[in-house]
């Protein structure tokens, strides 16, 4: 009895808790689908009425929303990849090879990780802005984003190479499998869910950012989501019920990444945080 | 011995492209900012910069606003580090009771985690919003705790209140998923031994849990630190580090003095201080948490 009290209890609480972590998502979303004239109503409606979609059609046709969906895609999609793929072959070099320095080059590495990113932008900035065709290219951000956080991703990796029993590889040199086959061929596949967490890790860091973006690409045909969303924000003030149908547009496809490999997303985070 | 030589050719050449980028993004980048803060930048980049020596940090120590600065980041990290991480304890010892649900609570209460800083901020915005306000509704008009709207984000001494709120918001699944890992290496056997001992819940809470959890406590204060530090964001969306400078933290100061009047050396200079302050402050850190394992 006295644990059934308990048990109910804890529902409660986590319940409350759970209420109060989501409800500002909920309240987005109803107040994305509320017309105009009742975004400031007091009490505020909590269940739209009437319910139109119509922001959406507006902020995805008109406000440009569309525009800045498929520059975000653009931009993502080979910044990961490209990512993704430096990672692996410099966490595979340090896993799997001697060569001089190595260690040295290994730590020189790890100790900036601790280094925040925004002591690099000035200087960054600055070197992109000698050179003209870098400024206002969304090949610059692809680019750039393609190779932040190596130093981390590599420590990441080398980690979960070195576990793969070397047998594999070995015996796939011996039958005459070059050194770079063995790595795409052998050491990759069997390296998956490691590489699947650095892809969703690498694609939210992209797909989220605004500080660098915002500085390279002026141009508003070259925005990406979160640019446009705050470009939008100082257009047109408190929009909220278009404002929040464009947040809710650039949330989605994080949301789907984030319900479909969730699994390996909290593995990431309890192992990765433990390890480090 | 020919293999050998090839291996180790092989492993310079995968390394070399994720490093050769890594140096010049990354090291280089390092470097210039300690230089950049010794120069007068000229917005023009044909006009060769200026050579001022340490008067960016003389200018800066004797910069009020710099100081304003400083002092809300230390706020921010002394109010919403133990913030997260007590809510994110309470959180994690109350899934890790073996109820049904948990991977489903755990899932929600992660969300705010993924989502992306311009979104929440914005949102957050809108919340604390003076009129209509979903923040002034509850206090007002459901459980009247006050009689007038608050204006939050106008006045010198509530607007750094919601920026407080989204910060613990936002990270407490961070914390409690870290504290679940933790939670789960606890030997069951204790619990049951201290039990038989007679200790209740919250004896177990501070006799077991707390000190079986400093590792996991230390390795999430340096990191809550360091992440704490860095709140740029929710300051630049929500506040625009107004009214009159008062919300302004280091990251963002440093923003508007580069980005917004050009000012790189100075920029840079904050942002040498700004380094060596969490690289100090993470070092103190490791020091007192000698004794736990990373």
């Amino acid at each position: 009895m006295k644990k059934k009290i308990m048990d109910l209890i804890i529902y409660t609480l986590l319940f409350i808790g759970a209420i109060i972590m989501c409800f500002p998502f909920y309240y987005m979303v109803v107040t994305s689908l509320k017309e105009s004239a009742y975004i400031f109503t007091v009490p505020p409606q909590m269940i739209p009425k009437p319910a139109t979609f119509e922001n959406y059609k507006t902020v995805w046709v008109e406000a440009d929303f569309k525009l800045y969906f498929l520059n975000s895609l653009k931009i993502t999609l080979p910044a990961v990849l490209l990512n993704v793929f430096l990672s692996s072959l410099t966490a595979y070099g340090f896993a799997r090879f001697k060569f001089p320095g190595k260690e040295l080059w290994f730590s020189v590495l790890i100790a900036t990780l601790a280094v925040p990113g925004l002591l690099l932008i000035i200087p960054q900035f600055d070197m992109i802005r000698k050179v003209p065709f870098f400024m206002d290219n969304p090949l610059t951000i692809v680019l750039t984003s393609g190779i932040g956080g190596i130093a981390f991703n590599a420590f990441f990796l080398r980690g979960f190479f070195e576990s793969i029993p070397r047998e594999l590889e070995e015996a796939a040199e011996l039958d005459g499998c070059g050194i770079f086959k063995t790595y795409w061929h052998i050491a990759m596949p069997l390296a998956r869910p490691a590489l699947a967490t650095l892809v969703i890790m690498s694609f939210l860091g992209v797909w989220d950012d605004y500080f660098w973006p915002s500085l390279i690409l002026r141009d508003k045909r070259d925005w990406t989501l979160p640019i446009g969303i705050l470009g939008f924000r100082a257009q047109h003030g408190v929009q909220w019920h278009l404002l929040f149908a464009g947040t809710i547009i650039a949330i989605l496809p994080v949301l789907i990444i984030y319900f479909m490999f969730q699994k390996y997303f909290v593995k990431a985070v309890a192992e990765g945080g433990l390890k480090i | 011995m020919k293999r050998e030589v090839r291996r180790k050719w092989a492993g310079f050449l995968f390394v070399l492209p994720g490093l050769l980028s890594y140096l010049i993004w990354t090291l280089y980048p390092i470097i210039k900012s300690f230089l950049m803060s010794l120069y007068k930048w000229n917005i023009n980049p044909r006009i060769p910069n200026e050579f001022v020596g340490l008067s960016n940090y003389v200018k800066l120590f004797h910069d009020d606003k710099f100081y304003t600065a400083l002092i809300n980041t230390l706020k921010y990290v002394i109010v919403t580090v133990p913030g997260q991480m007590i809510i994110g304890l309470l959180i994690a010892v109350l899934l890790t009771r073996g109820l049904k649900g948990q991977t489903f609570f755990r899932l929600l209460y992660y969300l705010p985690v993924i989502t992306s800083w311009v979104v929440v901020s914005v949102l957050f915005q809108y919340l604390f919003a003076t009129r209509g306000g979903l923040v002034n509704y509850l206090l007002k008009d459901l459980l009247h705790l006050i009689n007038r709207d608050i204006r939050w984000l106008a006045q010198e001494n509530t607007a750094m209140i919601p920026i407080y709120v989204l910060g613990i918001w936002k990270g407490i699944g961070w914390s409690m998923l870290i504290f679940l890992a933790g939670l789960q290496g606890i030997p069951k056997q204790l619990y049951e031994a201290a039990r038989i001992d007679g200790a209740n819940g919250w004896m177990l809470l501070r006799k077991i849990t707390i000190p079986m959890l400093r590792p996991v406590i230390a390795f999430q204060t340096v990191m809550l630190t360091i992440g704490g530090f860095n709140v740029f964001l929710s300051v630049y969306v929500i506040t625009g580090g107004g009214p009159r400078n008062s919300t302004q933290v280091l990251s963002s100061y440093m923003f508007k003095e580069a980005f917004d009047y050009f000012h790189f050396g100075y920029g840079a200079a904050i942002a040498v201080i700004f380094f060596l302050i969490v690289f100090t402050i993470a070092q103190i850190q490791r020091k007192l948490f000698k004794r736990e394992i990373y």
